[in-house]
């Protein structure tokens, strides 16, 4: 039978997706340099597939650091899917103008800019001819080899203004940049009557208009969902009668699928809300604490915590949707994480 | 030195012999258990000094320089710098929000404080001090090498000319 195959990967930098379509061709969404090795490495993974597309959902290292050798040795990449309204002006902005202060830090901060300038050169560069497309809800859904592929998020609108605030504050002074994840982009996996819902590091302003969109389209409720944000508080609505993307699931077998970002991520209240609305599959455990001290300068404060990597529990999760709508995931077996009923 | 030794005196008998000081007086409710406490007297210590009245006092334990990276809503990230490495952190943002530290890359500088309240109570606090306003920041380019330059003129062939 038929099948559409989801490989989640998570070494403690970030993530990774390949989409494997009934036809034997991949789609990448997003990639993270897989420092720790748990992830094999990305050429060797994606091997001689075709790859119907490469997508970086938004431009965050931990997201796609590892697109950039697939961009420029795979060879047979049939498209880039990003979702920025203007690469160029982005790009030259981020390189160009860096708030900077008269201070003893200075040179921390442009070491901070450089490696993010670096990553934005490094990626975008490697497009080179690859066609592109720019991806926005109002884009029509996409099909491959009997898939089909809604983008439910970011607004067009939303996209743009976000360049636009990027780049009026990148050139101002004093002024607090947006975050790229206000860029995410949300993607509905749509195959043999069920869906598989992508999140990236979506906000609730994100999904807010994603849950339009799925209800404008008439799609069923994802039985796949990939947590948006590592499970952050600021990606879930949790307020009493606010929606929130446990709306775009199905409540009778949705599957959530969480990759833990660092100290911060998973949020305990998202955490605990997801072991009640999903059956959770965790690709590291947040709630376990991440990798090295959580607080090494023994700052005594309320909430202060490091920014550490996630310890990773189960660097492999696979989720297969067949045609006739039943689905079958692996990689739940985490003996230690079951012990300690986690995942 | 002589000292004279007084005989012995039954405590009542003491008591009776002094007249009721000008201390508080203070009414106890007619509970049973305290039915027979009529008053109770409460005599001023004798040659007792008034305590004295202790200053907060304040110590610097230590001290980071560090900057604003992203506003993550409740928390903000940011980087300490501690023996001349980058730390990053997530830090609540309401006590750097109102010290004025609100822009992307602007410095500060904590200190750790011991805190001596006049109760004699130790506390331990943060304060945080913007290095620079917000106003203060100007453009710091990156260095624009060969290698540097020719991917921005690819990404420029590829995606268009930036806006400017």
């Amino acid at each position: 039978m038929a099948k559409l195959r989801f490989d989640f990967f998570e070494s403690a930098n970030g993530e990774t997706i390949i989409v494997e379509f009934p036809d034997g061709g991949v789609g990448i969404v997003d990639a993270h340099p897989s420092a720790e090795k748990t992830r094999p490495q990305i050429l060797d993974l994606v091997g001689k597939r075709k790859v119907h597309f490469v997508c970086l959902t938004h431009p965050h290292a931990d997201h796609g650091v590892d697109l950039i050798p697939i961009l420029r040795n795979h060879g047979a990449v049939h498209e880039f899917w990003h979702t920025n309204s203007d690469i160029s002006s982005f790009v030259y902005h981020c390189l160009t103008e860096r708030p900077n202060y008269p201070s003893p830090v200075r040179e921390f901060v442009n070491r901070l800019a450089d490696g993010w300038a670096d990553f934005l050169l490094d990626l975008y560069s490697s497009v080179r001819e690859l066609p592109e497309r720019k991806l926005h809800s109002n884009v029509q859904p996409i099909e491959i080899a009997g898939v089909r592929i809604w983008i439910l998020g970011p607004e067009e609108q939303q996209a743009k203004q976000f360049v636009e605030t990027y780049l009026k504050r990148a050139s101002g002074v004093g002024k607090l940049l947006p975050s790229p994840n206000l860029l995410s982009a949300i993607l509905g996996i749509e195959y043999g009557g069920c869906l598989a819902v992508l999140g990236s590091d979506a906000l609730k302003a994100g999904w807010n208009h994603a849950l339009e969109v799925h209800k404008a389209h008439g799609l069923p409720r994802a039985v796949v969902l990939k947590v948006p944000h590592h499970g952050a508080a600021n990606a879930l609505a949790l307020e009493k009668g606010r929606k929130n993307y446990f709306d775009l699931c199905s409540k009778q077998r949705a599957v959530g699928i969480l990759f833990a970002g660092d100290s911060k991520h998973p949020n305990k209240k998202v955490f605990d809300e997801l072991r009640t609305k999903t059956l959770l599959l965790c690709l590291s455990n947040g709630q376990k604490g991440a990798q090295g001290p959580a607080n090494p300068l023994n700052i005594k404060m309320p909430g202060a915590r490091s920014v550490r990597r996630s310890y990773v529990c189960q660097p492999q999760i696979t989720v297969e949707l067949s045609s006739d709508g039943s689905f079958k995931v692996d990689g739940i077996h985490c003996e230690e994480c079951l012990a300690r009923s986690v995942c | 030195m002589s000292v004279e030794v007084l005989p012995y005196a039954r405590r009542e008998d003491i008591l009776k012999s002094e007249a009721p000081s000008p201390g508080t007086t203070i009414r106890y409710a007619s509970h049973d258990y305290v039915r027979d406490i009529e008053s109770l007297h409460v005599r001023p210590a004798r040659d007792a000094k008034p305590p004295k009245k202790r200053q907060p006092a304040e110590k610097i334990l230590r001290r980071f320089d560090g900057f604003l990276v992203e506003d993550e809503g409740e928390d903000y990230r940011v980087v300490f710098i501690e023996d001349g490495l980058p730390v990053e952190y997530y830090m609540p943002s309401s006590p750097l929000r109102k010290a004025g530290i609100t822009a992307s890359n602007q410095p500060f500088q904590v200190d750790e404080v011991e805190i001596e309240s006049a109760s004699g109570r130790v506390v331990v606090g943060y304060s945080f001090t913007p290095m620079a306003k917000p106003s203060d920041a100007f453009n710091d380019a990156i260095e624009l090498t060969h290698e540097r330059r020719s991917k921005l003129n690819a990404i420029f062939e590829r995606f268009g000319k930036a806006k400017v």
